[in-house]
């Protein structure tokens, strides 16, 4: 209960000065990611006073700049951002590329108050974590800043991390972080499956890896890790543009949901550096081409993309016919519209495992017939439950479909590896929740013809009832 | 069809000018009760010595009385209130968005399940209930049981065992919506003011006889009640039958199979023929052949002497070219003689004309597209309009009918705007008659569709 209010109470206090930061025209995802600048030195500030190392060089420190004032206080925290961007390790990475948005000497006050008024490090983990994620979906439902690009709704995340099962000894991967959701929920999901020192150490420091191509949303990725002790010395996640990666790394577990949209005007094109590819302009096809060539074989992949992917004519046909040809795609899961920042996108989750080719393809159609909005009928876990049952996890033998003759709309349905040839898109659909009338041509007129009768006794009646009164 | 909710307002007029109800001798005179009314408050006293001015009263029987419902309501005593924090849970929080227009309870939320802010108006059953802000929603009801309400809501009760429900229909019929909309100050939040509810003129007959017309407007609305929604279900049923009718017409169930049509392939022959001659004439462009269709997108089962076609192989579809809006004018005259024909129909009169001759058009764009209009003689198709060139006599009107009733808007591409390309159009299957039943099906669907359409 404490903790609700607290964390409610702590919220409550940064958005209060969103609001005030926004009128002097600094933006939301602006803001949060000072905050998180400022946030750091001061729990690096809070882990020295209780006598452990600090990571912070000299002359950066929180002693340093918290008693200026004015424009003494913006020149000294550029200094520090500065210094501290060039740093390796896991400060280098919290302040990738850091520049100061907030140039009045006033409201970058007021955020040092704030941040000063509280203790973080003490803080519970879980605590610190939920406010940080908190403050990022905040953030994420920000359309005019874009930021619901970095944010997947975690009841999504979570529903995949379950069916896709990391394991404790295995390695994931998310080559287009955002804030880390996925790679969040992974840890979590991981570190309840042992209390072996050796594999909690594998998980903490090699397990995971992130990457992202905007450098705010590497800083709170990696913050949003550190907040949950994960990346404590060295984070996971890398400032890089990973279509163009070709390191070969390759990872067991992939989970991810790439950008939407096109690639940035002026990029590196991919076919250059990537000759092995099939040559797109279509960002999210160029994802699942790069998904599909860094996962090992006998990994699997979980990753959200849009209809487009499943439909489109061209080089998106050529990759899925690779697709179909290399990978086993077992599962996919339509989404209903409503669940992102942005309307109308409609999705799918692809799951794929590297080493076979396709036979059948089981498709969950979570998308006709369902309405979820942003802010009142937001997508819960549990609305997945469904989906996560039919998906056995694990044992996809004992997979059961619910659509039959007799259940023509049920939602869980298996396509024959004949059906899977057949079908030129893998945009499957079958449900239609409109309900046809059955009536024969005569029945309808029988029906009219009583309707009919029933309305002339009821006027006559109506006649009698009025007696003169003209009508 | 019966005007259901023209005639239950009628009704509520002929009920409070004495037109539904009869003189009986053993009711007592009203006058009497009149005179036995309790004191009235000092606000409403008040209230009644600055009398508005009304529209001339109408005619009722003579041995009906006109009284002001300050007279012989508390209406305009001081309202009960309460605070919020005063409110026990459980008890009936009504608010305006509660009621129907017309006054019908849409639902009862209770203290605790609703949050609310402000200070509430108390209520008890069996009072009056009428909503002062945007009068002509009607919003009169009677409590029946205790609550708070938003202060909208004026709540109050007749004396003199007067029928409260006669008294809400004297609140709602025609006099008095006329005369309370002509006072009601405010723009946005129209609202009547006390002094002119005090004062409203009402008409009031013996009370045995206001019973008697209650329980008469109950009958009535129950059987006007009946009425609409047989109505309602007919008219339904009318569009079911439509549907039904065309799609019949389309398996080829609304008309026999005659020896001497011939068959479909004979025509479908034909038409490729005739396209291969134009071709050869350079009057139409060389497309790309379809694919063949396979026996697993065959939708339904069609005569034997029908064929399932691709709309392209039966049709050429080009769509028309681009107008500015500032040169199609909304009516005909010397410039604008042609009609012009967008993706949705008839937009207007333009100076040219791009097509000539009778032409199904598809509509390419936008929400609606997939329809389909009938254009005839010397006019202009947009590039939102596809044109359908027919072949080898087909029948046009056969055409236009057949492409309404396959949905083509279902094809339509999922994006903000959505549209329908022509390549897609062409793909989708159509069945083929020969052409002398194509003439049949097309005469009988409008004549059975003009014998229900009444």
């Amino acid at each position: 209960m404490s903790n609700q209010k607290s964390e409610a109470a702590l919220i409550g206090k940064v958005k209060n000065i969103a609001n005030v930061m926004a009128s002097a025209g600094v933006g939301f995802t602006d803001y949060i990611t000072q905050l998180t600048y400022i946030l750091f030195l001061k729990m690096d500030e809070e882990k020295e006073e209780a006598g452990l190392d600090s990571t912070i060089p000299a002359g950066c420190k929180w002693q340093d700049i918290v008693n200026l004032s004015g424009t003494d206080l913006v020149e000294k925290y550029e200094e520090i951002l500065s210094t501290l961007s060039k740093e390796e390790g896991l400060i280098g990475t919290i302040f990738t590329n850091a520049t100061n948005k907030i140039s009045r000497p006033v409201m970058l006050q007021e955020v040092f108050k704030m941040v000063d008024s509280e203790n973080w490090y003490m803080m519970e983990g879980d605590l610190k974590g939920a406010i940080y994620e908190r403050i990022l979906e905040e953030n994420g439902q920000d359309r005019k800043s874009g930021a619901g690009q970095y944010f997947t709704p975690r009841a999504l995340i979570q529903a995949i991390v379950e069916v896709v099962d990391p394991k404790i000894n295995e390695t994931v991967a998310d080559p287009c972080c955002g804030t880390g959701g996925f790679l969040l929920a992974a840890y979590a999901h991981m570190k309840s499956q042992s209390k072996e020192l050796e594999k909690l150490k594998f998980l903490k420091n090699n397990a995971l890896s992130g990457a992202d191509v905007t450098p705010l949303v590497v800083t709170l990725a990696s913050m949003n890790l550190y907040l949950h002790d994960i990346g404590v010395n060295k984070s996971p996640i890398v400032l890089q543009d990973s279509l163009l990666d070709t390191s070969d790394r390759l990872y067991q577990v992939i989970m991810t949901n790439p950008p939407f949209g096109t690639r940035p005007q002026g990029s590196v094109e991919v076919n250059s550096i990537r000759t092995e590819f099939i040559r797109t302009s279509d960002n999210q096809v160029n994802f699942l081409q790069h998904i599909m060539s860094i996962v090992k074989t006998g990994g699997r992949v979980g990753v959200v993309l849009p209809d487009s992917v499943l439909t489109d004519q061209g080089a998106t046909a050529k990759v899925r016919e690779k697709l179909l040809k290399d990978y086993n795609l077992h599962t996919i899961l339509r989404l209903p519209t409503g669940i992102f920042y942005a309307n109308g996108v409609k999705t799918n989750v692809l799951f794929f495992d590297k080493g076979e080719p396709t036979k059948d393809i089981w498709v969950y159609d979570y998308r006709t017939g369902i309405k979820h909005t942003m802010a009142t009928k937001k997508m819960t876990r549990a609305h997945l439950d469904d989906f996560v049952k039919c998906y056995c996890s694990g044992h996809i033998e004992d997979r059961k479909a619910t659509y039959s003759e007799d259940n023509p709309n049920g939602r869980w349905r298996c396509f024959s590896e004949e059906e899977v040839k057949q079908a030129d898109t893998l945009d499957f659909k079958w449900i239609d929740l409109e309900e046809k009338d059955q009536r024969t041509v005569q029945e309808v007129l029988k029906d009219m013809e009583e309707e009919a009768q029933g309305i002339t006794t009821a006027v006559d009646k109506l006649k009698k009832l009025l007696g003169s009164v003209e009508i | 069809m019966i005007d259901v909710s023209s005639l239950k307002q009628k009704i509520i007029d002929y009920a409070t000018s004495g037109k539904l109800s009869s003189v009986c001798n053993d009711d007592e005179n009203i006058e009497i009760v009149l005179s036995k009314l309790p004191t009235i408050s000092s606000k409403r006293e008040k209230l009644l010595e600055h009398s508005p001015e009304y529209d001339e009263k109408y005619t009722i029987p003579h041995h009906w009385r006109w009284v002001r419902l300050g007279e012989i309501s508390t209406y305009g005593d001081t309202p009960n209130k309460v605070k919020p924090t005063e409110i026990k849970d459980g008890t009936w929080l009504l608010e305006l968005e509660d009621i129907e227009v017309g006054g019908m309870l849409l639902a009862k939320k209770r203290y605790s399940i609703r949050k609310s802010v402000g200070e509430k108006t108390v209520f008890k059953k069996g009072q009056i209930l009428y909503s002062k802000l945007r009068p002509y929603l009607k919003k009169v009801l009677i409590a029946d049981e205790d609550g708070v309400s938003t202060p909208e809501l004026i709540s109050f009760e007749v004396m003199g065992g007067i029928d409260a429900r006669y008294i809400t229909y004297c609140l709602v019929n025609s006099y008095v919506d006329k005369v309370i909309n002509k006072r009601s100050y405010g723009i946005k939040m129209p609202r009547v003011d006390v002094c002119f509810m005090v004062n409203l003129p009402i008409p009031l007959p013996p009370i045995n006889e206001q019973k008697r017309i209650v329980a008469k407007v109950d009958e009535i609305f129950k059987l006007l009640d009946k009425i609409d929604t047989l109505q309602g279900q007919y008219q339904n049923n009318v569009e079911v039958l439509k549907s039904k009718i065309i799609d019949a017409g389309i398996r080829g169930q609304l008309t026999e199979q005659l020896p001497e049509d011939g068959t479909a392939e004979e025509l479908y022959q034909a038409i490729q023929a005739e396209k291969a001659q134009l071709i050869k004439e350079k009057k139409i462009k060389k497309e790309k052949p379809l694919p063949e269709i396979t026996a697993a997108e065959i939708p339904f089962e069609i005569p034997d002497n029908w064929k399932w076609v691709r709309i392209g192989d039966i049709f050429q579809l080009h769509a028309g070219k681009n107008v500015k809006a500032n040169c199609i004018s909304n009516r005909v005259d010397e410039t604008h003689q042609y009609l012009c024909y967008g993706g949705n129909g008839i937009r207007g009169y333009v100076a040219d004309y791009n097509c000539d001759g009778a032409y199904p058009l598809i509509g390419r764009q936008g929400a609606l597209c997939g329809n389909v209009h009938f254009a005839e003689g010397k006019f202009y198709a947009t590039e939102h309009a596809v044109v359908t060139d027919t072949f080898a006599n087909t029948d046009v009107k056969w055409a236009e009918k057949f492409l309404k009733a396959l949905c083509l808007n279902q094809y339509a591409t999922a994006t903000a705007q959505p549209g329908l390309a022509v390549n897609k159009i062409e793909q989708v299957l159509i069945p083929l008659p020969p052409l002398s039943e194509q003439k049949r099906i097309v005469a009988q669907i409008d004549s059975v569709l003009g014998a229900i359409g009444k």
